[in-house]
C-alpha cells in the first residue's frame, strides 16, 4: 500500500470505530469494536488492527468524532475534531449525494439530520433517555434471551407484530411480558419492539422535522432487519443503508480529514497503541464552581485537557 | 380568587407591624424574580432602610443543592430559588419573596411563579419570614406595588414613594446588542440571567467564533397574540422582529419540565421558520452534560456555516 490515506477514528458510548480511506475516498479498511467501558483502550486496540492490516500505509491526516472525541484527539494526535452530527451527516452526503434525511441510531444516542442541496439546515438528537437507541434493543434482547443477531432474523419473519408501548423501557417490559403471556409469537413480539422504537423515534426526536426521501439510515441499530423494516413500514420509503453503515462516522471524520488535507499530520505514530496513556482529574479551584478538570497522560507528560465550565483548560497540554 | 389572594397579602403584612423590627435586615435570593427586575428589589429596600443581604450567585454547589432539596416536580429556576433561598437561612429571619402574578397588563405569569411564596413557606416552615406582595399588573403599575409593599411594612406613604420611584429608575436598562450579524440567546430572564447556566453556551459560542446577544429582559408591548404568559409573548415578539440579515440563528434555553415553553415553542419554531432564520433549543436541566451541549451547538454553527 503506497501514497496517502487518511484515518477516521469515532469513539462513542458503545462503540469504537475506525476508517482509512485513500487519496480517492475509498475505504481500504474499516474496524468496529465495542469500547467496554474504555475508550481510550479501544481506540488504541482499533489502530493496533489498522497497522497490522495496512502495515505500510502513511497517514497524511487524522479526523477524531464521537463523544469521546478530544480524549482520542489528544491521546493519537488528531488534525481535525468534529462533532458527531456534522461527522455522519458528511459521510452520509458522500456515499448518497441526494440525501435528504439521515436517521442515525448509536448505543445511546439517537440523531435525525434533515439535509437538503448536500447541506445540513436541521437536525436533532435524543435527549435524557435511551429509550429509542441501541442499548434499548439489546437490553430487550436480553429479557427474550436472544442474540441481537437471532433478534433480527426473528424480526424479519413476523408476519403479525404485536402491539407494544415504546416509550419507555420499563414499560415495554411490562407490556412484553404481558403480551408474552397471552400468547403471542416470539417473532411477532420482537417486531413489535422494533415498530415501538422507530415510533418512539420519529415522535421525539423527530418531532417537527420534514422527514423526506432518500433517507439514509445508519449507525448500529441500522444493522437491524427489524429496524429497516419497521422504518420502511412508517416513512412509507425504503431506508438507504450504506455499505459501511455501522462506521459512517469514522468515514466522515476520515472524509473531513482529507477535506481539511493537513501539510503535515500531527498524529502521533502507530506507537501510540503500545502506550500505557492514562487519565488523570483534578479539582479546579480557581472558582467557586470546582469543575472536574480530566488531564491526558502519556508518559509522565500532559498531551491535553478537557472539562470544566469556563473552558479555559480545553486542550491545554504541559504542566498546569 | 381575588379575595383569597388579598387575604393572604394582608397576613403577610400582619407579620413585620412592630416598628421596633422595621429596619432588620431582609434576604433577597439572587435567582428567579431577581432577573425579572435586575437592580429592582436591591434598591427598593435600602432606600427605605432596610439592609439587603444577598445570597451568592449560583455556583455547581448550588446546583446540587438545589436537586437535593427542592421539590422534584419543579422546574430547575424554581430549584434554582430554593438553594439560593437555603443559603440565605441562617443569615437572615427574613426573606422576600414576590407572587408574581402578572408582569404587564393583559398578560399572566406561569402559574409557578403565583405560587412561590406559598411553595417557600412550605419549603421553609419556621426557619425564616417571609414577606411576600403580589406583583400584578392587571390590578396596579409596579410602581404602586412598591409604594404599598413599603407602607405594608411601617413605613411612611412618602418614604415608600420615594424608595419605589428610586427602584423603578434603578431596575437597569438592557445592554446594547453587538454590532453585525449575530445568535440571539432565547430564554425567559431566570434562565438567560444567570450566568452559571448560560456560561458553558455563551463560552463554546465564544470559542465558535460566534457573537451572541441575549434576549432583553421585559414584558410584553403588544396584545396577546397567541400567548397570554408574560414572558413568553415577550420571547414571541422579539422572534417576529427579527430579520435574517441581522440574526444568523436562534439558540433557545429551557427548562427541563417547563410548560409554558413546552406550548410556546412551536409558536417559536413556526415564527423563526417563515423568517428563514435558524433555529435550536437546548434543554438545561441539573443532569446538562457538557458534552452533548458542545456538540449540539457545534452542529448548529457548522449547519449555518454550510448554507451560507
Amino acid at each position: 500500500m503506497n501514497g496517502s490515506f487518511y484515518l477516521g477514528i469515532d469513539v462513542g458510548s458503545i462503540s469504537a470505530n475506525l476508517v482509512l480511506i485513500d487519496a480517492g475516498a475509498q475505504v481500504v479498511f474499516a474496524d468496529y469494536r465495542r469500547v467496554d467501558g474504555h475508550p481510550l483502550r479501544a481506540a488504541q486496540t482499533a489502530l493496533a488492527a489498522l497497522q497490522a492490516a495496512c502495515p505500510q500505509a502513511t497517514i497524511a491526516g487524522i479526523g477524531a468524532t464521537g463523544s469521546a472525541r478530544h480524549l482520542v484527539a489528544a491521546a493519537l494526535g488528531a488534525d481535525i475534531v468534529k462533532n458527531e452530527i456534522s461527522a455522519h451527516a458528511c459521510a452520509a452526503i458522500h456515499v448518497q449525494p441526494d440525501v435528504q434525511t439521515v436517521i442515525e441510531i448509536g448505543g445511546q444516542d439517537s440523531k435525525v439530520t434533515i439535509v437538503r442541496d448536500r447541506v445540513v439546515v436541521d437536525f436533532a438528537m435524543n435527549l435524557l433517555c435511551a429509550a429509542g437507541t441501541g442499548s434499548f434493543l439489546d437490553a430487550q434482547a436480553q429479557r427474550l434471551n436472544l442474540s441481537i443477531e437471532e433478534f433480527s432474523r426473528q424480526a424479519v419473519r413476523s408476519a403479525r407484530p404485536t402491539g407494544i408501548a415504546g416509550r419507555c423501557t420499563v414499560f415495554a417490559e411490562s407490556d412484553m411480558i404481558h403480551k408474552q403471556q397471552i400468547g403471542h409469537r416470539q417473532e411477532d413480539i420482537v417486531m413489535g419492539l422494533c415498530l415501538a422504537m422507530a415510533r418512539n423515534f420519529l415522535g421525539n426526536v423527530c418531532v417537527g422535522k420534514e422527514i423526506r426521501p432518500p433517507v439514509v439510515f445508519q449507525g448500529g441499530v441500522s444493522a437491524n432487519q427489524g429496524m429497516r423494516r419497521a422504518f420502511a413500514e412508517l416513512l412509507k420509503c425504503e431506508p438507504i443503508v450504506p455499505e459501511h453503515h455501522m462506521v459512517m462516522g469514522a468515514l466522515g471524520a476520515a472524509l473531513l480529514a482529507k477535506r481539511a488535507a493537513p501539510e503535515a499530520s500531527r498524529f502521533r505514530g502507530f506507537d501510540v497503541c503500545e502506550r500505557a496513556i492514562d487519565t488523570q482529574a483534578f479539582t479546579c479551584g480557581d472558582c467557586a464552581n470546582e469543575c472536574e478538570v480530566i488531564e491526558i497522560v502519556d508518559r509522565g507528560e500532559i498531551v491535553g485537557r478537557s472539562g470544566g465550565r469556563c473552558r479555559k483548560w480545553e486542550g491545554r497540554a504541559g504542566p498546569r | 380568587m381575588r379575595t383569597s389572594l388579598a387575604t393572604l397579602f394582608r397576613r403577610t403584612r400582619n407579620a413585620s407591624r412592630n416598628p421596633d423590627s422595621l429596619r432588620r435586615p431582609i434576604g433577597l435570593p439572587q435567582a428567579l424574580f431577581h432577573f425579572l427586575h435586575p437592580g429592582l428589589w436591591e434598591t427598593f429596600f435600602p432606600a427605605l432602610g432596610m439592609p439587603v443581604v444577598r445570597s451568592a450567585p449560583t455556583t455547581r454547589a448550588t446546583l446540587e443543592r438545589a436537586e437535593l432539596i427542592s421539590e422534584t416536580e419543579h422546574c430547575l429556576p424554581v430549584k434554582l430559588l430554593d438553594a439560593h433561598l437555603e443559603d440565605l437561612a441562617g443569615r437572615v429571619d427574613r426573606v422576600f419573596v414576590p407572587r408574581i402574578l402578572s408582569l404587564r397588563r393583559g398578560f399572566i405569569s406561569c402559574p409557578k411563579l403565583a405560587a412561590l411564596p406559598d411553595a417557600v413557606r412550605a419549603q421553609f416552615r419556621g426557619r425564616f419570614e417571609v414577606v411576600t406582595t403580589d406583583m400584578d399588573e392587571n390590578r396596579r403599575p409596579l410602581e404602586q406595588t412598591l409604594a404599598e409593599l413599603g407602607r405594608a411594612l411601617g413605613f411612611a406613604p412618602a418614604d415608600s414613594a420615594a424608595a419605589a420611584r428610586q427602584a423603578l429608575a434603578a431596575a437597569g436598562a438592557p445592554d446594547a446588542p453587538p454590532d453585525g450579524k449575530r445568535f440571539l440567546l432565547l430564554g425567559h430572564p431566570y434562565n438567560l440571567g444567570d450566568a452559571y447556566l448560560t456560561e458553558p453556551i455563551v463560552r463554546k459560542l465564544e470559542e465558535l467564533g460566534v457573537a451572541v446577544e441575549r434576549l432583553p429582559t421585559g414584558p410584553p408591548r403588544g396584545a396577546p397574540d397567541p400567548l397570554r404568559w408574560d414572558t413568553s409573548a415577550h420571547m414571541l415578539e422579539a422572534l417576529r422582529a427579527l430579520s435574517s440579515e441581522r440574526c444568523a440563528g436562534v439558540i433557545q434555553l429551557t427548562s427541563f419540565n417547563c410548560g409554558c415553553d413546552s406550548m410556546a415553542s412551536t409558536y417559536y419554531r413556526e415564527t423563526l421558520k417563515a423568517a428563514g432564520i435558524p433555529y435550536m433549543a437546548l434543554t438545561l436541566d441539573s443532569h446538562t452534560a457538557l458534552a452533548g451541549l458542545d456538540t449540539r451547538l457545534e452542529a448548529f454553527v457548522d449547519s449555518i456555516a454550510g448554507r451560507a
